[in-house]
Formats: structure tokens, C-alpha cells, sequence
């Protein structure tokens, strides 16, 4: 296997400029909401909203400023799908459309998914969604067929400032926690990284620098995998065919005293 | 502001110095998604859907003032023109305080015409014809206009 490899995205230096997405559209053509008819949506420059099945990279516009602007900041920030270690999507696959590829990321196959859209709710960054052309689950594939051929993928190709940064994950964190130092060292000390250890899903191959809370930037702070609900589900249903036998035992009885 | 005043051409009034009817500082500008008037652009519907109708930038101050709310329409005015756009309300715009007063300020950008998968007035008629006074390159990005609801 090759080296696994990912995203490290820079949000402090995100300009907005939405570059990635029309790359990511332009190279995986993919349709646009409404044939480019969209409508305004009067949430800052933000008019795609989310991570969908035709949206694989979102830049999300957060407007911080108190009410006298004695303190304000405008947060951008691309998000992606997060390529996890331990894929939530993966897991619940029922037809396996859904595999890890020799350079250690998750990609859905469009021929073999059938729709059931089991990993949709299983995503615990709400990163797919049905692609309305193919009618199957559709997400960032880390343009794999750009990967096969040794080409980075077209949004860090076309991110100008190297916001997106694609490279092994390894060279990636070592670089990732440089910057890190370099902002805390230059008075900017909420700086930090999110999923870039083994603490969050054994690692998320595509990780973030942010400089506030997750949840500001509707990123779950503690994701978790559908299968760590299994435990509680198995006592659970354990304890109910505990309590089902006992009932048919106590009725079998019952019946086996009746003359 | 110093303008090159050579160039009075019809269609191009400018406004009184403090005239009460355009109380607001106006300025348009460049978005990332767009290409000058957009006639490129507005065709491309990548590009469309990230930037998909004309809009103007005002403070929730002059918002409030003018009862406006965020996607209401609003119609801005000029001595040369009149246009409409969407309200888009934002803390990125600030009041201005000049000469001790408080003089409001709304942005806008300029990528909009009449043909393409989206369509909108055309910002560039409200502006002046005028020239900075060195060189007289055309000094259109800052100008006085109203704003109504509507």
C-alpha cells in the first residue's frame, strides 16, 4: 500500500474565494443546485449551504463581531470529507460499495451502491448525501482518479493560498503542528488542530486547523462511530430476551398446572 | 473627494456636497466568483450557484433605521440612477463618523446585467463619471446615494 495520504486544511489563511469548490465541480462534474438558479441565502457569501452529494468541498463563512466591531473577525473555512481511519460509512456499507483505497482513503463506488443511504446517517459529519444524477451516495473520493495518476486533487491544486494542503499524512502533521507553534508563538493562541492524532476515530486523514470551538464551525467535537452503540444496544436487547423468556417460562408453567 | 471636473456629460448630475437626498456613502467592488460585469461569468452555472443574485451590504444600524431585514428588497438611488438588490445585513459594514456624526455605508458589487443563468441591475449606472485630479483615471468606487426599502 502506498502511503496513506490527506488534507490539511489551513482555515487561517482561507480567503473565501471558493477556488476548490468549482475545481472539485469542474473536475468530478458535478451538477449545479438548481443549473447555477440558485438563490441568495443571506447567510454571509455562503449560497451551497453543506457538504452534499453534488457539494464535495464547502467553504463555510462564520461572521464573528461584537456589537460595537471593537472585536471582529470573518472565520472561512473549506470543509471536506474527513477521509477517518475508522469510517462510520464504511462500517454500516451493506454492499461493501464503500472500501478503503491503497492510498488510505475512503471512496464509494457508484456501481455498486444501490441507494440505501445507510451511511448517510452513519457519517458523523453529515459529509454525503445522494448524488440526484447517479441516484447513489456520493462524496469527496480525494479525486482518486487523479491519485491513480499522480496528480494531487484539484481543490488543493487550486487553493491559492495553501489553505488545502495534500500530502502524506505523516509530513502533513509534522507540518500541521509547526504552524500550530508558529500562530501560538505570534500572539494567536487559540490556534489548534482537530483530528490530527489517533484520539479522534484512530485520525482523520483530512484534518483541520481552526481557531475556535468545532461546534462553531458545525464540526462534532467528540464524533463517534455508529458500531459504539452497539454495547448498549446488545445489553439492551439482552436484557429484553432475558425478560421475554422469563414471561414464557412463567406462562408455560402456568398452563402446565391447569388440570 | 478632488475630481477632474471635465467631464460633464449628460447622464452624469453629481450630487451637492451633503445633499440631504443621498445621505449614505456608497462604494461597489469585486467578488471572487465573478469576472467584471459578469458577461462571462453569470454564464457559467459553477460560478452562478456560489454567487446566484445582486445584493447590497448595509449595517444592521441602518437596517434597523430603514426597516429593511436580511433578503428584502431595497432600491438604492443616485443622481444618475436607480436600481434594485437583495438586502444582505451584515456587522462587516460599519457606520462611519464624520464630522461627529454618524453617516451610514452600503457596499456593493458590481458583477450584474441583464442576460445569463442569473440576472440583476447593472451597479455601474449609479456611479459618477469622474477622474482623480493627478492622472484622471476613472474614480467611480465611492459616491453618495439613498436607500429605501422596496
Amino acid at each position: 500500500m502506498a502511503e496513506p495520504v490527506g488534507f490539511f486544511t489551513d482555515t487561517t489563511v482561507c480567503i473565501g474565494c471558493k477556488a476548490c469548490e468549482v475545481a472539485c465541480k469542474q473536475w468530478n462534474q458535478l451538477p449545479a443546485t438548481e443549473g447555477g438558479q440558485n438563490t441568495l441565502s443571506g447567510d454571509s457569501y455562503d449560497n451551497t449551504r453543506k457538504l452534499d452529494g453534488t457539494h464535495w468541498r464547502h467553504v463555510q463563512f462564520i461572521e464573528q463581531f461584537t456589537e460595537d466591531r471593537s472585536d471582529g473577525r470573518w472565520l472561512m473555512m473549506s470543509d471536506v470529507c474527513k477521509h477517518c481511519v475508522q469510517a462510520g460509512c464504511l462500517e454500516v456499507c451493506p454492499t461493501n460499495a464503500i472500501i478503503r483505497t491503497e492510498f488510505d482513503t475512503v471512496v464509494i463506488q457508484s456501481d455498486v451502491c444501490n441507494g440505501c443511504k445507510a451511511c448517510i446517517a452513519a457519517c458523523p459529519f453529515g459529509v454525503i448525501d445522494i448524488n440526484p444524477v447517479s441516484n447513489t451516495a456520493q462524496k469527496c473520493t480525494l479525486c482518486y482518479d487523479r491519485l491513480q495518476n499522480g496528480l494531487e486533487p484539484a481543490c488543493s491544486k487550486a487553493c491559492p493560498t495553501d489553505s488545502i494542503q495534500f500530502g502524506s499524512v505523516k509530513e502533513l502533521r509534522e507540518r500541521a503542528a509547526t504552524r500550530v507553534q508558529q500562530l501560538h508563538d505570534g500572539g494567536e493562541k487559540r490556534a489548534y488542530l482537530y483530528g490530527a492524532d489517533e484520539k479522534m476515530l484512530g485520525g482523520l486523514n483530512s484534518f483541520f486547523l481552526l481557531v475556535d470551538r468545532p461546534e462553531v464551525y458545525k464540526l462534532p467535537p467528540d464524533p463517534k462511530l455508529p458500531s459504539s452503540n452497539v454495547p448498549m444496544s446488545a445489553l439492551v436487547s439482552g436484557l429484553g430476551a432475558l425478560v421475554a423468556a422469563a414471561i414464557a417460562l412463567v406462562n408455560f408453567r402456568n398452563r402446565t398446572k391447569e388440570p | 473627494m478632488c475630481i477632474r471636473d471635465s467631464w460633464k456629460t449628460d447622464g452624469n448630475p453629481l450630487a451637492d456636497v451633503a445633499d440631504p437626498k443621498f445621505p449614505y456613502v456608497g462604494t461597489t467592488y469585486r467578488l471572487t466568483e465573478h469576472y467584471l460585469s459578469g458577461a462571462m461569468s453569470r454564464w457559467n452555472p459553477w460560478l452562478t450557484e456560489l454567487m446566484p443574485e445582486l445584493f447590497i451590504e448595509l449595517s444592521p444600524e441602518l437596517a434597523t433605521e430603514k426597516g429593511i431585514a436580511n433578503l428584502d428588497w431595497v432600491k438604492i438611488s443616485s443622481p444618475r440612477a436607480q436600481v434594485r438588490a437583495k438586502a444582505l445585513v451584515t456587522r462587516r459594514l460599519r457606520p462611519l463618523q464624520i464630522d461627529g456624526s454618524t453617516v451610514h455605508h452600503v457596499g456593493m458589487p458590481w458583477h450584474w446585467g441583464y442576460e445569463g443563468l442569473t440576472t440583476g441591475d447593472i451597479m455601474n449606472e449609479l456611479t459618477p463619471l469622474v477622474g482623480d485630479p493627478n492622472v484622471s483615471i476613472h474614480e467611480g468606487k465611492a459616491f453618495v446615494c439613498n436607500v429605501e426599502k422596496g
